[in-house]
């Protein structure tokens, strides 16, 4: 039993950490690019001048998606999940891929979902004092650190094992 | 650097009040302040406040500005890359340009007002022709009421009637009436009832049981056929007058810089009513107080000495809080912008530009780092800076992207990254040659040593904020609150990382010198951080845990981690978009979809990660660095000047736009 489970082909759970690294961060990304982008109509609607502000602050819980796809293209091209790659890694590999994969799934979900109410919080910056935007990007930046940080340890870890 | 101001009074002829004022203007170094802060209890008993008059100026402006919105629609457009007018400070009150506006806004406020007259009398036309268009099979005109026997009446009734069982009711109670269905729609049956005047009261009685109403056309003559051709006629003669005046609209919108000017002008004239707030005087006299900056103190004077204008100059008291100017150099003035997002340094703390224009630089061109873009941000910035009429702070922020394109592209080259691996992929799969570029530090094969880096940097970085909070203190005076608040962590914390890198290296004497100088610092902080303690035991208790500020260092230093991350992040990027591009292969169908998807995703890529690497920076500038020292929350030094939004205000004459 134990050695049919460990000689088993990982990649399968190579893949799951993929997904989840796209899906989950893009999730939050999705979400948070969604919820500024409402408050970014309210202010344009009032202010048509305001697009451009406004849609610096609906871009930047963007980057979670971004950095969740990375770590998933990263899994597909070295794990060999590309055409023409080969396809075969111990369980341990694929569990480790896997467990890589998480930080930035799981810190992108949520990281982009308080960073885009942020974002929305940030419109009304844009809308009161349209000069100050800046300050509103920076507070939305304050929530995106852990999003980097977690990226760059999956990042590392995922260079680590497949590299 | 900060400006050092210096505080002026003055005292003029009241006769001279506008020139004077204006004159100041021009010469843009005067930050009016009340002449109640300045002081003197005799001076205030002797003066009065000077009344302001703004609001004709208020009403002109916005009408001026109604119309130009009215009609911006219009406008021909000022391309992106087209220069504002310019026009000379003396050209500002040109009398003739000032009634071109005016007779510009009187002609769009004509046009507007004729329309809006019309809009409103085609609505009322429109809505009466609705009314009527139900009706439209009546025969009779609407004037007639009846014969001198029988009544006519117009009757509404709810769909839902049963008009078999009314028809036979109605027979019964008014048998001598007739009711014609002339329409019916969901909403309404249309009903023309006639009868003898005998029975009309009986008929109404009926139908009134039924839920009718009954429908009044007052003041029309004619069949309502007749009466909707005749309105028909009437909404297509407002339409075409309607066209008619927006034509007429699109006419006079099109060149729109008389009214452009004419906001300018009078908000300059605004401006220069409003500081008159600012002043106090008598009959024949004016006082007003200020603040000069040093630097620019003798065109002030020049400008007193023509109006006769009796002066003082003075240094500011110590309890004072003077506006705050900054001066720098061309390479660290552009910083000012990412300084002033966050707050000016107080007047007596200290300007961190110059430092920031060498950090914010090198910072940058880490997180960003790829020489294509590099040199794309350069060379789009020269372009932006060369062809566009930017507002001062814009001006500012797009030279920090231009000089960062510099050391965005050094750090491309160190990195060996070129828009990603862009040249190694296409020489692999188009020629199926294999280049490697030279490169230095490796961010995808080798991120443990740019880490190392990064937080050699924030180290740099961090200390070199606590440094300047030393030089801070004694340039105070405070020598020995520099030695123990910044020499002595100072000493711990670099003791601490010898003592670290000497162990992780295994390199004893390092290693052992710091751990030497750790101890040494932590046992100096213990007795020094609680000073201000009277109770010894109780100043070693809180100096032992002033050492937990190590915690604060520590997540400091981590947080430029970011600055790999950010530059992993643009290589990585990259490498994805021209994977995707090559996956055809090297064939033409490669070619074919190499370059739509190399343009789109470079140009994508280098959005976010600018976007990116700015914000990143700047919060490592905010929170990291000026955590240390910066001293914020000063006032920015704003001189009466001609504040304009449409034309740029030149000193020199100029030729005017005709």
């Amino acid at each position: 039993m134990k050695e049919t489970l460990l000689g088993m082909n990982g990649v399968i759970f190579a893949y799951l950490g993929a997904v989840l690294a796209v899906v989950l961060a893009g999730f939050g990304s999705a979400k948070g690019v969604g919820i500024a982008g409402e408050a970014a109509t309210g202010v344009t609607a009032e202010n048509p001048d305001k697009f451009g502000q406004t849609l610096i602050l609906q871009l930047l819980p963007g980057t979670q998606g971004i950095y969740g796809f990375l770590i998933g293209f990263l899994v597909m091209v070295f794990a060999g999940m590309m055409p023409g790659g080969a396809m075969a890694m111990d369980l341990e590999t694929g569990l480790r891929v896997f467990l890589a994969c998480m930080p930035v799934g799981l810190v992108g979900y949520f990281s982009g979902v308080r960073q885009g109410r942020v974002s929305a919080a940030g419109m009304n910056i844009v809308a009161k004092h349209a000069n100050e935007s800046s300050k509103g990007m920076i507070y939305a930046a304050m929530v995106e650190t852990y999003a980097i940080l977690a990226f760059l340890i999956s990042l590392l870890m995922v260079l680590g094992i497949l590299l | 650097m900060i400006e050092r101001m210096e505080k002026l009074s003055v005292f003029g002829m009241r006769g001279d009040r506008e020139s004077l004022l204006r004159e100041l203007m021009r010469v843009k170094c005067v930050h009016m302040r009340p002449v109640e802060e300045h002081g003197g209890e005799e001076l205030l008993a002797l003066t009065e406040p000077d009344t302001v008059e703004t609001y004709a100026l208020e009403q002109r402006l916005s009408r001026y500005a109604a119309a130009i919105s009215a009609a911006g629609p219009y406008a021909a457009k000022r391309g992106m890359f087209e220069k504002k007018p310019r026009v000379g400070f003396d050209s500002l009150e040109d009398r003739a340009m000032l009634e071109r506006a005016e007779e510009l806004c009187v002609r769009i406020e004509r046009v507007n007002e004729e329309a809006a007259g019309l809009r409103a009398a085609r609505g009322r036309n429109a809505f009466s022709q609705a009314t009527l268009r139900p009706w439209a099979g009546s025969p009779l005109p609407l004037e007639v009421e009846g014969t001198r026997t029988t009544a006519v009446s117009y009757c509404l009734l709810p769909p839902a009637t049963d008009l078999e069982a009314l028809t036979e009711r109605r027979i019964e109670e008014a048998p001598y009436s007739t009711l014609q269905i002339v329409s019916m729609d969901e909403a309404q049956i249309y009903l023309l009832a006639v009868c003898h005047k005998s029975n009309e009261e009986a008929l109404w009685e009926l139908l009134k049981a039924n839920g009718a109403t009954r429908a009044i056309f007052s003041g029309l003559s004619g069949t309502p056929s007749e009466n909707i051709a005749r309105l028909t006629r009437e909404i297509e003669a407002a339409d075409e007058t309607l066209k008619r005046l927006d034509g007429e609209l699109k006419e006079t919108g099109r060149d729109l810089y008389p009214l452009q000017y004419g906001v300018d002008a009078i908000t300059v004239r605004l401006g220069r009513e409003r500081a008159g707030a600012y002043l106090r005087g008598t009959q024949s006299v004016i006082c007003f107080a200020g603040w000069v900056p040093t630097a620019n103190k003798a065109q002030a004077i020049e400008v007193l000495e023509r109006y006769g204008c009796c002066y003082e100059f003075a240094d500011p008291d110590d309890d004072e809080e003077p506006p705050v100017l900054l001066k720098n150099g061309p390479v660290a003035n552009p910083y000012e912008a990412v300084t002033a997002m966050y707050s000016l340094p107080a007047y007596r703390g200290i300007d961190p530009n110059p430092v920031m224009s060498i950090t914010y630089f090198i910072i940058f061109g880490m997180m960003l780092g790829d020489a294509g873009f590099g040199l794309i941000l350069f060379f789009g910035g020269l372009y932006m800076l060369k062809k566009m009429d930017l507002g001062e702070g814009a001006v500012k922020l797009v030279k920090v992207i231009t000089m960062c394109g510099i050391s965005t592209t050094i750090w491309g080259v160190l990195y060996g990254s070129y828009f990603g691996d862009v040249i190694p992929r296409l020489a692999s799969v188009f020629f199926g040659k294999t280049v490697t570029m030279p490169v230095v530090f490796d961010p995808i094969g080798d991120a443990m040593t740019l880490m190392i880096l990064c937080l050699g940097i924030g180290v740099v970085h961090l200390w070199l904020g606590l440094i300047i909070k030393g030089f801070m203190l004694v340039k105070r005076g405070k020598v020995l609150d520099a030695l123990f608040d910044v020499g002595f962590w100072l000493l711990f914390e670099a003791g601490l990382l010898m003592w670290l890198v000497g162990t992780i290296l295994a390199l004893g004497s390092l290693g052992q010198i710091g751990m030497y100088m750790a101890m040494a610092g932590a046992v100096l902080l213990i007795l020094t951080q609680a000073r201000d303690r009277k109770n010894p035991i109780a100043r070693i208790i809180f100096g032992i845990g002033s050492l937990y500020d190590i915690s604060g260092f520590m997540s400091d230093v981590l947080s430029y981690s970011r600055i790999l991350a950010l530059g992993l992040a643009t290589g990585v990027i990259a490498q994805v978009f021209n994977i995707i591009g090559t996956l055809p292969g090297g064939n033409i169908f490669g070619a074919i979809l190499f370059v739509p998807v190399f343009l789109i995703g470079s140009g994508l890529n280098l959005g976010i990660n600018t976007l990116g690497s700015y914000v990143h920076t700047a919060r490592l500038h905010y929170v990291e660095f000026f955590g240390k020292f910066y001293e914020d929350g000063g006032r920015p030094f704003s001189p009466l000047m001609a504040q304009t939004k449409y034309i740029v205000v030149t000193n020199n004459k100029e030729e005017q736009k005709s």
